[in-house]
């Protein structure tokens, strides 16, 4: 294959990506998912429509810009299958980047082009900037081979990760900064493997989860999630272990919230405002408690029953919080990982 | 209170329509990506459902694979179709179908067999075939039944041809059903919010004084200043009665509800709970949803800013008890 004139598809894809927000760079081989993962989270696509996908064949990085709230700021190039670009083009690209998701199929046994395609760009892209944030999908972790039990999951994840860091190393990348998530379109792993790389980028995470841990002592709650409602990325939690039901319980609260007051709200007006808030009880004693704690940002509370009984005194609380995160957007620290030229 | 007996509900319609998916959906808390997996129907498949309380249906999903269909207009014809209340005939689209169902009722008319693909054409007209046969035995055996069609899987149709493929299926449907009475046609998809419409009203003509129910619900609604007020039935959320005060701008919205509810009732089932009450507001509306009597949810939306949302809760309350009563005092109706 010829090197393209061009990596970008136009000259708007290429200013995003040479402004100072973060990038999250997708590659993978062909059908591997790539595309469906931006649709479903960021253009609500359900994922049985995902099917009549075209492949992109214009061998450029469609780049689109996501900027729904203060917290929520970056832009994500959807590279074409098998994309290595060459050395003109390498250093444009990966010197922006900062993380790198590649994507594979899970259901592609026995990975080998997988693999050699991952190492290829991971090995690359570390030569020209170390301070990528490599995150590896395991992409169709369901169906019928995965549905049945856990065991093939972890088998096809432990065999991916070995294999993989096994040609890193050979490659001479001792120590590479490479995570692993299993996700599926059909359920919320993708989500939540989103929201971690999201995460990673947001320099005002560790005040986040501190603000959080205090509202969620002070409070006595369970859990506390911040969420985005536009993409449902959670953007920070308190530092106790995340239930995986628990968090869909949260994740599947704000569709609620948001297709309710789609339902109902008003016609003209935005239907997330100031007042947007749900209770919901649940016969094992928890409720579920969903606060606007600004633009397109909700805070999400899972509490014991008893200690809802004053709930003036947790929306005061939430108040305070809500108090705190206008100073942290306000002072945000410096990114860590942009690289210095 | 005497024990009913149970409705013979017929579930037709060719293999692969998807008859058993929007069984299982409906009755059985799958969802809807689960159905990929479901394999073909044998013979019939007799299941007795509880809704509300006291109905019993008892749904046949007669498998449609062709020499299944043969034996029930043959030798099982009247062990199918007598006796029965509802029949639901399902066609279930499919890309080729569709095609052929969008130049047959393009402006020109068809140009005559040869043009079109055999084989699909085939395909295309045994559910039509199958069709005329059913409504055949149907008149004959259970001449009072009330029929629904549903011309199935809507979504893989594309959204600006769905009308035209519906009238055309709805028109050829009411022509080759020939004097049946009561034909009532829906456009459905597992994948979205048509399924719980179509089945809202299939259940409805089954649950007896539903206008009482309607009556009521119609008062509470004023007395308790709602803009509308609407009753699911706890364990599917089909809507069984509602009352609105206001005209309202999506003629969709309670079977949204349904589809939304439901949804979240199944991400509860995976930690072994399930919601008593959800209320959601925003500057301009409150919707609260909560558990009802044994057997049902309701919901009111109140946009009225002064009526203070323990006051709704208080007359919710007070109404719980009162359709208690309303219930016991019927004397074969639904336990609710
Ligand atoms: N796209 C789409 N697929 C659907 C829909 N409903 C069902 N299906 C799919 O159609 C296939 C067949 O569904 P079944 O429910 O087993 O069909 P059936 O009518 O019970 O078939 P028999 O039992 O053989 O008569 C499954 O793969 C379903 O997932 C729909 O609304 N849209
Ligand atoms: N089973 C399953 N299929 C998926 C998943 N994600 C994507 N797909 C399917 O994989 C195919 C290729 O997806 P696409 O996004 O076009 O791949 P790309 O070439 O990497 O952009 C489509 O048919 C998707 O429906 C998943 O999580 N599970
Ligand atoms: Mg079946």
């Amino acid at each position: 294959m010829a090197a393209p004139e061009r990596i970008f598809a136009d000259d708007e894809s290429r200013e995003i990506w040479l402004d100072d927000t973060p990038k999250i760079l997708m590659v993978g081989l062909p059908k591997a998912g790539k595309t469906s993962i931006i649709r479903v989270i960021f253009h609500k696509t359900s994922p049985y429509e995902t099917f009549e996908l075209a492949p992109n064949r214009s061998f450029t990085i469609d780049v689109q810009r996501v900027a729904t709230n203060n917290l929520i700021r970056f832009a994500i190039g959807d590279a074409p299958s098998g994309l290595i670009p060459d050395e003109s083009q390498e250093k444009l690209v990966y010197s922006k980047t900062s993380a790198l998701i590649v994507v594979i199929s899970a259901q592609n046994e026995p990975y080998q082009a997988e693999i050699k395609h991952a190492t290829e760009v991971i090995t690359r892209a570390w030569n020209v900037n170390k301070n990528i944030n490599f995150e590896v999908f395991i992409h169709k972790v369901d169906g019928d081979v995965f549905a049945s039990s856990d065991g093939a999951k972890i088998d096809c994840q432990r065999e991916i990760h070995t294999n993989l860091m096994e040609h890193l190393y050979e490659r001479g990348l001792k120590e590479p900064n490479v995570t692993f998530n299993a996700t599926s379109i059909y359920d919320h792993t993708v989500f939540e493997a989103f929201s971690r790389v999201v995460q990673r980028l947001i320099p005002q995470i560790p005040t986040l989860e501190q603000l959080l841990d205090l509202l969620v002592t002070t409070c006595r709650m369970e859990k506390a999630f911040l969420f985005d409602v536009v993409s449902k990325l959670f953007i920070a939690t308190d530092t106790s272990s995340v239930d995986a039901h628990v968090y869909e319980l949260c994740s599947d609260m704000i569709d609620v919230v948001i297709d309710v007051s789609c339902i109902y709200g008003s016609m003209s007006d935005s239907q997330y405002d100031a007042q947007s808030n749900c209770v919901i009880n649940l016969d094992n004693n928890i409720l579920l408690y969903l606060r606007e704690v600004d633009r397109f940002l909700a805070l999400v509370c899972v509490v014991r029953e008893e200690y809802f009984d004053r709930q003036h005194m947790l929306d005061y609380n939430i108040n305070v919080f809500k108090d705190a995160l206008l100073n942290v957007f306000k002072y945000p620290p410096k990114r860590p990982n942009a690289l210095t030229p | 209170m005497a024990q009913p007996s149970p409705k013979k509900v017929l579930l037709m319609g060719r293999a692969g329509a998807g008859k058993t998916s929007m069984r299982s959906i409906i009755f059985a808390n799958y969802l809807a990506r689960e159905t990929k997996r479901f394999t073909y129907t044998n013979h019939v498949e007799q299941s007795h459902l509880r809704f509300l309380g006291n109905l019993i249906l008892s749904l046949w999903d007669c498998g449609g694979q062709d020499t299944f269909m043969e034996n029930y207009f043959e030798s099982q014809r009247e062990h199918i179709f007598r006796n029965c209340e509802v029949l639901i005939y399902v066609i279930g689209l499919s890309p080729a179908t569709i095609d052929i169902a969008l130049k047959s009722s393009g402006g020109n008319e068809p140009s005559g067999a040869q043009s079109k693909p055999p084989a699909t054409t085939k395909e295309f007209e045994k559910d039509f075939v199958y069709w005329k046969q059913t409504a055949e035995s149907i008149r004959q055996f259970s001449p009072f039944a009330t029929v629904f069609c549903l011309v199935h899987k809507m979504d893989l149709v594309k959204e600006q041809d769905r009308e035209r493929v519906f009238a055309f299926y709805d028109g050829e449907l009411r022509r080759l059903g020939g004097d049946l009475r009561r034909i009532q046609t829906f456009a459905t998809s597992i994948w979205d919010e048509t399924l719980f419409k179509a089945w809202s009203d299939i259940v409805n003509c089954l649950i007896p004084y539903v206008n009482v129910l309607n009556a009521h619900l119609k008062h509470f609604c004023s007395v308790a200043q709602a803009d509308e007020v609407v009753l699911f039935e706890k364990s599917t959320f089909l809507v069984i009665a509602s009352a609105s005060d206001e005209h309202h701008k999506d003629p969709h919205r309670f079977e949204k509800i349904s589809n939304i509810a439901k949804q979240f009732k199944l991400t509860c089932g995976k930690s072994q709970a399930n919601f008593t009450t959800l209320t959601v507001q925003n500057s301009f509306f409150r919707a609260f949803i909560d558990k009802f009597t044994d057997n049902t949810y309701i919901m009111a939306i109140i946009t009225n800013k002064e009526v203070p949302s323990a006051a709704v809760l208080i007359n919710i309350d007070l109404a719980r008890s009162h359709f208690d009563r309303i219930a016991a005092s019927m004397p074969s109706g639904p336990t609710l």
